[in-house]
């Protein structure tokens, strides 16, 4: 975290967000830290290293975002909004430090602004949970990368008809509710069989990695 | 401890009804307390969001092979690109942005990242106006801009289909093969399944409340032979963890009826039915003895030769095609049982006239329109490959190419079809007689691809190129490769047929499009039965000895209150728990109203003699499509036609004839009670034993008949009468065209 250079300024990451006020932002935040805000670099386009590392973060940052907001849809709003000022302020990205460290803590202002939205919504999780969350997630980066690995691996797994069920299940815009009136099933017993196979894979993943431990 | 385990177990309920968007808020909050309550709670929590999320991105965001193959190209060129060609480059995504694209609905995830690249282009774009002194600010809104669209998640964001992404790292990470699991070797993969599926299974079936223990049921059975008892391990561990029980073993009716239907093509007298409902024999013992008796019987060569001619030729008679000769060397095929390669060798390299040789007659029939039918129907009958379609494009779903198409088609070049008239030296007719001829040519094969360039391809098969000398002839090499053994296809495209025909659902579906892109339901099942049938030496027999005296086939075709979902029907992937019932084709129906209605005494059918009787009949269910592919449509199961001509047709009025010698005259003949009479009319039409309700049903019908009839020959007649209806309901029921 500390080798990032915006971490430690929440206000200018946020206001840097809203794109009407994006000239203002600039100014002030010369005024605020003038020593790095313009480096010779910001002529250049952005890097190759860094249009890498943004590609590779995508998926984990998505998954940062969803365990503290739990809606997929959510998620993918928040995800969009944080990309945009990802590309916004790439030029702020010190090479060689954390990336994905750097993008978590653009998408935690972004994650912010979208439960200020929603503050009405009573479905919204706690502030507190948000932040326990959030912690945690961080926290296990490495390892939940590392769990979903190996996830792959148990999918293949799955029974060809399970797989097929996830499949169905996991494709774009689809629910469980729909999939059971795809394949005319009762909502519930496919409800029962999804939770049957994510628990089978999660079993499966911890299995696995109790295996490689020993 | 047994604390922490119902808090674990409440814990998955609320994240599974968070999965499912169905949480109220009051489980909002409880499920915030348990996660906050315990270290292990939330670690749970979030493993189990996280492999929800991974399922979502992983498997939403599969492209389209179209866009990816777009986007890794554009992203290697955007790898070297100069600021001039990013102009180029971003002013194409634009455009490519504009174009709403249906076949990128699923790609959402990827437009978050193409959101940024196009914001990447706009800001490299942006360098370019920046350099010519242009305000820098503007760029960065038109950045903004470009980047909103893609915010609403709704059809805005389709928008941006086409745009370009590095497409090399984002794909590793993100793509899972769903639809290609790995097959081991066989002798392997049933440990890997096995070892990963044990303790999942367990957990999986205490919580659906139901276990399936395989082993003492398939020795209740008696899988004496390793194939048998492969054959339902498979089957078993396919259904462990799913709450599915297999249904209940087939009573003896159902079970014959249908082994009579799938190996010789017809339903059992009801001579035979009564000696096997009687037979005091172990089930298994008797089971055991009617599947060998079948196969040796004569009408197993009739049924196999009809299916086979069906499906090489067709059912429409032309004058072009030597049906005749083809049903006369399959006859001899299947009469000696000859090795599966061995007959596909005899077709493909066929030579010669079909008087001569009935082999020829397959070719003969399809190399009409430069040969493309006899290409791609050899390869969807024999390989179980569809590859028609990649006469004018790559396929969409296969790993077939254009080039494959052509370097398959290719081995028929050098032949062509001489038709002469000949005199038959029987008959002293004339009659038109094609040969195969086989040229000495060294051509290869020009055909145009996609872009309208002229391509050639010479005969290339599974990557086995072939000498392309004139001296060399193409489709002999042709059968030698596909029938040498090395190459699973033969063998496998048979058995997941000869799977389709017995079980009513083969391991894919449909059954000749197999592929990469359509996963076998047991693929360790289909690769093992493969493996054994080619080290069988092809032994078609042995395959249906297999499949037959397997615990699975035992099965009835009822559900039971477990296996509702084991239902193909319904688009469900089979899971074999039951034997899916199947509609009798023509030729079964027509054999088996001969049989049904075979008086008692005469014991033997001349089935030679009703073979041309009963292909005229065929004529009326089907229709020859004249396409270039060679198409025909028989509009024949479950039809309102058939549900018509059953009732009215001609056949059946002669199997309810009351005239001398016919079945029902011989039945009255017989000194027995009407109750045994209405029996026996049960056993001829559906092979089992007339239900109470039937029998009470019928005694009205024949009581009102024969109250309204005078005394004397008249009330004899009537009984006759009653009789006729009892066994046209039989013949007309759902029952009797169904092989159960």
């Amino acid at each position: 975290m500390t080798t990032v250079a915006d971490t430690s300024g929440p206000e200018s990451s946020i206001i840097l967000g809203s794109e009407s006020s994006g000239s203002d932002s600039r100014s002030r935040k010369k005024s605020a830290n003038g020593d790095r805000s313009a480096p010779p670099r910001r002529e250049m386009p952005p890097s190759s290293e860094f249009v890498q590392e943004f590609t590779k973060c995508q998926r984990r940052l998505y998954l940062h975002i969803l365990s503290q907001v739990g809606s997929p849809v959510d998620a993918e709003e928040i995800l969009q909004e944080t990309n945009v000022i990802i590309w916004k302020k790439y030029q702020q990205f010190v090479p060689g430090s954390h990336f994905l460290a750097w993008v978590c803590q653009i998408s935690h202002y972004e994650i912010l602004k979208h439960r200020e939205r929603r503050r009405k919504d009573r479905h919204q999780f706690s502030s507190e949970f948000v932040s326990a969350v959030a912690r945690e997630s961080r926290q296990m980066q490495d390892e939940l990368e590392h769990r979903r690995g190996i996830m792959l691996e148990c999918i293949e797994n799955l029974r060809s008809a399970d797989r097929e069920l996830i499949k169905n299940r996991y494709a774009t815009g689809e629910n469980g509710k729909s999939v059971a009136a795809k394949f005319g099933r009762p909502v519930n017993a496919v409800y029962q069989s999804l939770s049957r196979i994510r628990r089978t894979l999660l079993d499966c993943i911890s299995r696995r990695i109790a295996a490689e431990s020993h | 401890m047994t604390e922490f385990n119902e808090n674990n177990q409440e814990l998955d309920v609320l994240l599974e009804a968070m999965c499912e968007n169905n949480l109220t808020s009051a489980q909002v909050a409880r499920l915030e307390q348990l996660v906050l309550g315990e270290p292990a709670m939330m670690r749970r929590y979030l493993e189990y969001i996280d492999l929800h999320g991974s399922l979502l991105w992983d498997v939403g965001v599969v492209a389209s092979q179209y866009t990816d193959s777009f986007m890794e190209s554009i992203s290697d060129e955007y790898e070297s690109m100069s600021s001039e060609e990013t102009k180029k480059v971003c002013s194409a995504t634009v455009s490519a942005s504009a174009t709403p694209h249906a076949a990128n609905r699923r790609s959402r995830h990827r437009l978050v990242i193409n959101a940024g690249i196009a914001a990447v282009c706009m800001i490299g774009g942006a360098f370019l106006l920046f350099n010519r002194n242009t305000d820098r600010e503007s760029a960065l809104e038109m950045a903004n801009r470009t980047a909103i669209p893609s915010q609403g998640n709704g059809a805005s964001s389709e928008l941006n289909g086409g745009l370009p992404v590095r497409g090399n790292t984002s794909r590793k990470l993100q793509r899972i093969e769903l639809d290609h699991p790995k097959v081991d070797s066989a002798s392997t993969s049933d440990l890997a399944v096995n070892s990963s599926g044990d303790s999942d299974d367990n957990v999986a079936s205490s919580i659906d409340g139901s276990s399936f223990d395989g082993s003492a049921l398939a020795s209740r059975f008696g899988a004496s032979d390793q194939m048998v008892a492969f054959i339902d391990d498979q089957i078993a561990s396919g259904l462990e963890g799913s709450g599915v029980r297999p249904s209940e073993i087939a009573d003896d009716s159902e079970w014959l009826r249908r082994v009579y239907l799938d190996i010789v093509g017809h339903i059992p007298s009801s001579g035979l039915v009564l000696e096997f409902l009687n037979d005091p024999r172990l089930q298994r013992e008797k089971r055991e003895a009617v599947v060998e008796r079948l196969l040796d019987d004569p009408a197993f060569v009739r049924n196999w030769t009809t299916i086979w001619t069906n499906l090489l030729i067709g059912r429409s008679l032309s004058p072009d095609v030597d049906r005749p000769a083809l049903q006369k060397f399959l006859r001899d095929s299947f009469a000696h049982n000859r090795p599966w390669n061995e007959v596909v060798y005899d077709i493909v390299a066929a030579e010669g006239s079909t008087r001569e040789n009935g082999a020829a007659a397959f070719l003969v029939a399809h190399m009409n329109n430069q040969a493309v039918p006899a290409t791609a129907i050899t390869a969807r009958i024999f390989l179980g490959t569809q590859v028609q379609c990649t006469q004018c494009h790559d396929h969409p779903f296969n790993d077939w190419k254009q080039d494959q198409f052509w370097e398959l088609k290719s081995f028929f070049k050098q032949t062509t079809v001489v038709r002469k008239e000949l005199v038959n030296p029987q008959t002293g007719e004339t009659e038109r007689i094609a040969r195969l001829q086989v040229n000495p040519v060294g051509d290869p094969e020009f055909y145009e691809n996609r872009r309208g360039l002229m391509k050639v391809a010479y005969p290339v098969f599974d990557g086995v190129n072939v000498d392309r000398s004139e001296a060399v002839n193409r489709r002999q090499e042709l059968a030698k490769l596909m029938t040498d053994g090395s190459r699973p296809q033969l063998a496998m495209s048979l058995v997941n047929r000869m799977w389709q025909h017995f079980f009513g659902k083969g391991f894919t579906s449909p059954v000749d499009d197999m592929g990469p892109h359509n996963t076998p339901t047991h693929p360790e099942l289909l690769e093992r039965l493969s493996q054994e049938f080619v080290n069988s030496g092809y032994d078609m027999k042995k395959l249906i000895r297999w499949i037959c005296l397997s615990e699975a086939y035992q099965r009835s075709s009822q559900f039971n209150d477990t296996n509702l979902s084991d239902n193909p029907e319904a688009g469900l992937p089979p899971m074999f728990s039951r034997v899916y019932p199947k509609s009798m084709t023509a030729e079964q129906l027509y054999d088996s109203l001969v049989v049904a209605t075979r008086p008692q005494n005469q014991k033997r059918i001349s089935w030679a003699a009703d073979e041309p009787l009963r292909d005229q009949w065929m004529q009326q269910f089907v229709t020859n499509m004249n396409t270039d592919e060679n198409n025909e449509m028989s509009n024949f199961e479950g039809t309102v036609s058939l549900a018509l001509l059953m009732m009215n047709s001609e056949m059946i009025s002669k199997s309810l004839s009351l005239d001398r010698g016919s079945y029902l005259s011989e039945l009255l003949k017989k000194r027995m009670t009407e109750q045994e009479r209405l029996r026996l009319l049960c056993v001829s039409a559906l092979s089992r034993e007339p239900t109470q309700k039937e029998m009470e049903l019928w005694r009205k019908i024949i009581v009102d008949r024969v109250a309204d009839s005078q005394v004397g020959d008249d009330r004899q007649l009537a009984m006759a009468q009653g009789l006729q209806d009892v066994f046209w309901a039989y013949l007309n029921s759902n029952e009797f065209v169904i092989i159960p």
